[in-house]
């Protein structure tokens, strides 16, 4: 039982070692879909409502060596329900944006929305990095420049940046920001969606890989026990790898012994 | 004492003939499942993590049900083949050579299982871990030792390879789907049948938990069924060695 306990561990600890350095070497990035999001809406002035329409906190995963990048790729349907005055009707928007850009951040925060929103109704990228960095909440890193679409007088930014709260742990957030006119309501939760793809880069850390070795070490000790213990010959390649930590540490001793005598 | 230690060398040295002779299929598990999972792990966006054990299960549990018929299948073989006649002419038992295939078939794959599975996530992260609750983990271990022992038995009796694939196939796939659309052809519009829950419950207590969570109003049943499969675990696993002791023959 021994032995096989022995050749799992050793071949489960190469195994993992080896897909994490393949995954790491490949920079192979897993993306898999996420939405739909929470949806928040202010009024901030007058006939002019600006609907904050996205945010997004990703439950980030705290494990070591692994980081999240928030890759948006929005898409929202049914957005709005405007009045069309030219046809007399209640028209539904299928509003679509691609590749919007967002800007992330640990958006939780309502107080810092609030300033959020002028910056943006202002399309000042520069005032979005200030207002971020003068909260201190982290190092903020924003992106490409604002999608701009305008249908029935409505129109949409968005942002798009990476936050990183603390050393490897990104927290990740899409923001959209609209003007609505005042023909348009906006129903929101329930019409809304919007998706957008999350993306995960491995890279190993030297503890894992260290625990990756430790773990077949560990195995190839009880399968060399177990055989031992039967009196049945070692494999070839362990009696090779064997050989050659004899034969290290015998001229590693030597080296001591000469030194110690000269 | 003389005579029992040299039965107990006899059977050390049969046991591992036998794990040996399962070793590469072993082998295959600890490779497959830790790929598996590490890559599902690597690939699996934060949001899923709750729901990872039932993907990673679904996926690996494939690997696992393939090695438990292949060592049955190796079993019955020796059986059909007379290999057995060669080494139960050495003092070794008829019961000692059940129980080192029993071995063999059930504890050496669930055990092979249960470490590619953990393994992955200790190295990864051990908080990963705690997000499985220890009941699966038994359960999948009920499960996965109570349907080997089906699979062995009917080795044990039939002497026949081929009845040991097919009912090997039958009670890992073929079954299992047959149960899951019964399950669920009652289960749209109202709760499954009690018999169906109870019989999905016992015959899959790990997978009726994880794969598709009953009705809470079942509760009670799926205990029932959990009590129940274990008590089939302990009659099929006394029955084989009581076969063994009166009524297996070497021919």
């Amino acid at each position: 039982m021994l032995r096989v306990v022995g050749a799992v561990l050793a071949t489960t600890g190469i195994v993992v070692l080896t897909t994490l350095a393949a995954a790491s070497t490949l920079r192979a990035q897993f993306c898999a879909f996420a939405g739909p999001y929470n949806i928040y809406s202010f009024s901030v002035s007058g006939n002019r409502t600006y609907v904050l329409v996205s945010l997004v906190e990703l439950e980030v995963m705290a494990a070591e060596g692994f980081r999240y990048f928030y890759r948006p790729r929005l898409t929202t349907e049914d957005f709005l329900h405007c009045y069309d005055p030219l046809y007399n009707r209640l028209v539904t928007i299928n509003l679509t944006l691609q590749w919007g850009k967002a800007y992330l951040f640990k958006l939780s925060d309502r107080a810092l929305i609030e300033p959020m929103l002028h910056s943006i109704s202002t399309l000042s990228l520069d005032k979005v990095v200030e207002v971020l960095e003068k909260r201190a909440l982290a190092k903020a890193e924003l992106s490409g420049s604002q999608v701009y679409t305008d249908i029935y007088g409505f129109r949409v930014h968005a942002y798009e940046a990476s936050l990183e709260v603390e050393p490897g742990v990104y927290y990740a957030a899409t923001i959209l920001a609209g003007e609505v006119d005042q023909n348009c309501t906006h129903p929101l939760l329930g019409s809304t969606r919007l998706e957008g793809s999350v993306c995960k880069v491995v890279s190993p850390t030297l503890a894992q890989i260290a625990r990756c070795l430790l773990i077949s070490a560990l195995g190839i000790l009880l399968l060399v026990y177990d055989l031992r213990l039967e009196g049945e010959p070692l494999p070839r390649w362990i009696s090779l790898a064997l050989g050659a930590l004899r034969r290290a540490g015998g001229r590693a001793g030597l080296l001591r012994r000469r030194r110690s005598t000269s | 004492m003389g005579s029992r230690g040299t039965r107990l060398t006899a059977l050390a040295v049969y046991m591992s003939y036998v794990f040996n002779s399962v070793a590469k299929w072993n082998l295959g598990l600890a490779l497959a499942v830790p790929l598996v999972n590490t890559l599902m792990v690597v690939s699996t966006i934060p949001p899923s993590l709750g729901q990872l054990m039932e993907l990673l299960v679904s996926v690996t549990s494939f690997f696992y049900s393939t090695f438990t018929i292949v060592a049955a299948y190796a079993f019955a073989s020796d059986l059909s083949r007379g290999t057995c006649t060669v080494f139960l002419s050495q003092p070794l038992t008829r019961r000692g050579y059940v129980v080192t295939w029993m071995l063999a078939t059930t504890v050496v794959p669930a055990t092979a299982y249960l470490l590619s599975f953990v393994v992955p996530f200790v190295v990864m992260d051990v908080k990963l871990l705690a997000s499985f609750d220890p009941v699966d983990f038994l359960l999948l271990l009920l499960e996965g030792i109570s349907l080997s022992m089906v699979i062995f038995l009917t080795g044990l009796i039939s002497r026949r390879p081929q009845l040991v694939a097919v009912v090997g196939v039958f009670v890992h796939m073929i079954l299992f789907y047959v149960l899951a659309v019964a399950y669920y052809s009652t289960y749209y519009y109202n709760p499954p049948s009690e018999l169906v829950a109870f019989v999905y419950a016992l015959i899959y207590p790990f997978k009726s938990k994880v794969l598709y969570p009953g009705w809470p109003q079942y509760a009670g049943i799926t205990r029932w069924a959990v009590l129940a499969n274990l008590a089939l675990s302990i009659a099929l696993v006394t029955a084989a060695l009581e076969y063994a002791r009166r009524i297996f023959e070497v021919t």
